[in-house]
């Protein structure tokens, strides 16, 4: 292929309808060569169809998709290359390893149905690969005879034997226990860092998806929610599905009383509360608006003694639950349920009184619609 | 979504997967030369057959056929008893065959495995061999059973030559069907669902009664009007059970009007077209039973369901299910047996009435049931290896390709099951008698007969295993970079092989014992199994059809032995093959 990769992979438009329904609507990213973008959501937000589509599986009903500037899909003009011109490395959620091929005959498919390949360079290649994956040894075995997670090594290898022009997974890691899960995302990212080509991952993970991803684009309803990297996300959170599906949340109703460019003073159930715009889009607050705070429980801070100034409340600790590496307590405000989270060794029994504290920078507002 | 393949269709999003990319011109006109096929196989003789019926003598529009079909004394009875067969064989098989599959699958009975298995035999043998079968056991002068009564001092009791003799062959023969589909439903059944009941209070036997039979009842009644359809295309049971008694049903009425001399083509097309819409009515509906849940009898993995404790009537039902099993296939086969071995058929027993004669008779001497065998094992061998591989095409593009128009080719693949033999029968003698293809006199009317009746068969038997293929593995081909054409040969055909095995066994065994059709298309020295066995029925040779009939039954199991051997075969496409 002589096209010039350096623009990536690029998606305009996209608008995919299942009778009747908006599967995708109006979807545009961009992943350039070498960066992994995740697209996450819950099931049915069009995640998977969007990949689909990507990989040629699916016909948008409207929307380009090109790939170094080179029109893969095209819905204004026509263009439409199958899938199997693709040449995108594409590995599945179900692994889709062919059971009555051996391990090698599954990495060298590509390379065999593509033809142009000698027999001692489809060997020489497809034995790196699988030692690249580290299935060594494995070649002449069944896939039936291979645990979950070498099956989706097979498959990973079989994605990249071909050198693909961009690697695609459609959840990839779900079907594994959680133990492999976190050790195969390391090698997916540096497989995919090696051959510096675009990759799209699609999942339903929030924790896979900020761990691997260099952008990721929450989706909801066939639509983006917010797109960024995972640090954006979490931290500015354009709405509230978004906050509440990429980690936990306290959302509280609020009325802004103080609003000036980079800081907004709030009443809401816990009191008065001083937000730190300056790394928010949000500014141009007026006052009497009314706006939704969202609290990370593990930015509420938890002490015996009442702290100095203000952005403070106190409560009654209600329950508290230990989930290892720290407690998360429930705790009653003037009737008002707040999530804490924190790591302090110092265990607080329900029913007791304590004070607790979140910085102006930890109190983000989002503009309810 | 219309019939058989809905489930299949339904399978995966993945399924719409290939709804273009496959859409290659080569394809598609592939695609369309296998739906002009299909209609040239299935509604040219209907349309042919409709024409018939509305010509007289002259060739004139006229709807004489119909008034006669409609008013004569003769054929008025044979509608009626038509439908009283139908509706008592389906209400009998529906009891029955639901009582089974309960005991089976949702009880402790003892001995359900050997009841499972047992109650699938029937396949093995046709209602044909199973009507002879009850001749020789229970016809009022020489059935085996009215003998052994007489010598006991009584006098005849049973009298087979009767329309509830006629029901009651039919019912042995289709009960597995029900048991089948209604096992399905059971077994597939999560048992959350009847958990939920008893941990609401309800007891075993009121969760039996309020939760698992309704949920059942989809394939109850799909079941039910499976056994109608099936009995309304009877010929075999009728033609040698009601024939003496002067009973007449539609389709022996069919063959007379087609076989007297002269013949009344007339007569015999508007009869036919009656049938066809009886049957295609049931069919039509219990495509829209089945349309409105998924009711594929593959499944299982789910966890082993709760079993009703019987108690201290475990054995009264395991005692009901042994009597269907003595009727259905103990007796039935024992007097075939009997019958093969022996030089007369008696109650009372010698040694020197024990002979391999008739086998003999019918492997050496007999000219019409030698050519039969070959011909028939000729016809299916190389008639099941044609259906089949039509069959894998037509699946993998109504299932896969879904091409514009594939939901006609789906229905257009599921209509012969509707379809009497003995009316397609009627339709393909008009249509391939005159040029400019005369295949009239050919073995291959046969040929072209068995694979339109049967091609439902191999459709099905193709489409579920095609549906167990999960969509990702042939994606997985195309993204690595394979055509559809790479990818059909290289990941679905293979992993399609022992599917199209099956498939290709049943339809060897269903084609060496086809007669409805067979009787009215086959041409001298042209005969076929099932026919010479009818024709030593009306000559009276029982003890040679008898052997005849046993081969036939051993080539049955032979096969089918053979393709459980290689592969998966599962009882449900069985059942549905050797209806």
């Amino acid at each position: 292929m002589t096209v010039d990769t350096t623009d990536g992979l690029r998606v305009e438009r996209l608008t995919k309808t299942f009778a009747g329904l908006h599967a995708v609507d109006d979807v545009s990213f961009e992943a350039a060569p070498g960066e992994f973008v995740s697209l996450l959501g819950p099931s049915g937000c069009g995640k998977t169809t969007t990949l689909r589509c990507i990989a040629g599986f699916e016909h948008p009903d409207d929307g380009r998709i090109t790939l170094g500037g080179a029109a893969l899909t095209d819905t204004a003009t026509g263009v439409f290359m199958p899938p199997n011109r693709r040449r995108f490395g594409m590995v599945f959620q179900s692994y889709a390893v062919w059971p009555h091929m051996t391990v090698f005959d599954n990495v060298a498919y590509p390379l065999t149905v593509q033809g142009g390949h000698s027999a001692a360079a489809i060997r020489e290649r497809v034995l790196a690969q699988l030692d690249m994956v580290g299935l060594a040894g494995t070649q002449d075995r069944y896939p039936a005879s291979l645990s979950g997670g070498q099956q989706q090594r097979v498959a990973l290898a079989r994605a990249i034997v071909m050198e693909p022009r961009a690697l695609l997974f459609d959840e990839p890691l779900s079907n594994l226990d959680a133990k492999l899960r976190e050790r195969m995302r390391f090698e997916l990212l540096d497989i995919q860092t090696r051959l510096a080509v675009p990759a799209v991952y699609v999942t339903h993970d929030q924790t896979e998806a900020m761990v691997m991803s260099r952008k990721v684009i929450v989706m909801k309803d066939g639509r983006i929610a917010q797109s960024g990297s995972p640090e954006e996300i979490y931290e500015q959170p354009a709405d509230r599905f978004v906050a509440d599906f990429v980690g936990n949340c306290n959302f509280l109703d609020a009325m802004v009383t103080d609003a000036t460019p980079d800081a907004c003073r709030v009443r809401c159930a816990l009191g008065d509360l001083q937000c730190d715009l300056s790394q928010t889009g949000c500014n141009g607050m007026s006052n009497g608006q009314k706006v939704l705070v969202v609290i990370r429980p593990e930015r509420v801070a938890l002490a015996d003694e009442p702290f100095g100034g203000g952005n403070s409340f106190e409560a009654t600790v209600r329950n508290r639950y230990f989930l290892g590496c720290c407690s998360e307590y429930l705790l009653d405000v003037a009737g008002l349920t707040v999530r804490a989270q924190t790591s302090t060794s110092h265990i607080l029994k329900p029913g007791a009184r304590v004070h607790a504290h979140v910085a102006s920078k930890d109190c983000k507002i989002i503009r309810e619609c | 979504m219309s019939l058989s393949t809905v489930d299949v269709a339904k399978h995966h999003v993945g399924a719409r997967a290939a709804q273009r990319h496959y859409s290659q011109n080569l394809l598609f006109v592939a695609h369309v030369a296998v739906i002009l096929f299909l209609g040239a196989l299935i509604l040219y003789p209907t349309l042919i057959l409709l024409d018939q019926s509305v010509r007289d003598d002259g060739g004139n529009f006229s709807l004489a056929w119909y008034v006669q079909a409609y008013t004569s004394l003769r054929n008025y009875q044979a509608i009626l008893n038509t439908l009283l067969i139908s509706f008592g064989a389906a209400g009998c098989a529906v009891v029955a065959g639901t009582f089974l599959a309960w005991a089976v699958v949702r009880t402790d009975m003892p001995g359900r495995r050997v009841v499972e298995l047992a109650s699938i035999v029937p396949f093995i043998s046709t209602p044909l061999i199973g009507a002879l079968a009850w001749i020789l056991l229970a016809s009022p002068q020489t059935g085996l059973i009215n003998q052994a009564w007489r010598l006991l001092g009584g006098g005849a009791f049973l009298d087979i030559y009767s329309i509830w003799g006629i029901i009651f062959v039919e019912v042995l023969y289709e009960t597995p069907l029900v048991f089948l589909l209604v096992a399905g439903a059971l077994r597939s059944m999560a048992p959350t669902l009847e958990e939920a009941s008893l941990a609401s209070g309800a007891g075993l036997f009121s969760t039996t009664l309020r939760v698992t039979l309704p949920l059942a009842l989809p394939a109850i009644l799909a079941g039910a009007l499976l056994v109608f359809i099936l009995a309304a295309e009877q010929f075999a049971v009728p033609a040698v059970l009601g024939t003496p008694a002067k009973i007449r049903v539609l389709t022996t009425s069919i063959f007379e009007a087609q076989s007297v001399y002269p013949a009344r083509h007339g007569l015999a097309a508007a009869l036919s077209v009656t049938l066809l819409a009886i049957a295609l009515g049931g069919l039509w509906l219990h495509q829209r039973l089945l349309g409105q849940r998924s009711f594929t009898t593959v499944s299982g993995k789910s966890a082993e369901p709760r079993r009703l404790a019987l108690g201290a009537l475990r054995r009264p039902v395991l005692g009901l299910c042994l009597v269907y099993l003595l009727l259905a296939v103990v007796l039935p086969f024992t007097a075939i047996f009997l019958s093969s071995i022996r030089t007369i058929w008696t109650a009372d027993f010698r040694w020197e009435q024990f002979t391999l004669g008739n086998y003999h008779t019918v492997l050496f001497a007999y000219p019409g049931a030698q050519r039969a065998i070959v011909n028939s094992l000729f016809i299916a061998a190389t008639g099941a290896t044609a259906t089949i591989l039509l069959c894998a095409f037509i699946s993998f593009l109504t299932v896969r390709a879904r091409l514009p128009g594939s939901k006609l080719l789906d229905a257009l693949s599921m209509v012969p099951m509707g379809f009497p033999g003995i009316v397609l029968a009627v339709g393909l003698l008009h249509a391939w008698i005159s040029p400019p293809l005369v295949l009239y006199g050919t073995i291959w009317i046969l040929f072209v007969a068995y694979m339109t009746r049967y091609i439902p068969i191999g459709v099905r038997a193709v489409s579920a295993s095609l549906a167990q293929i999960h969509p990702e593995l042939e994606e997985s081909s195309l993204a690595s970079g394979a055509s559809w054409f790479q990818t059909f040969r290289h990941v679905t055909l293979p992993l399609l092989k022992p599917g199209m095995f099956a498939g290709w066994a049943l339809l060897f065994v269903a084609f060496t014992r086809e007669l409805s059709a067979s009787i009215l298309l086959y041409s001298p020295r042209l005969e076929v199994l099932s026919v010479v066995v009818y024709d030593m029925y009306q000559e009276g040779s029982f003890r040679a059809l008898s052997a005849l009939a046993t081969v036939q039954v051993l080539i049955a199991i032979g096969v089918l032995a053979l393709a459980k051997l290689f592969t998966r075969l599962d009882h449900s496409a069985e059942a549905q093959a050797l209806r």
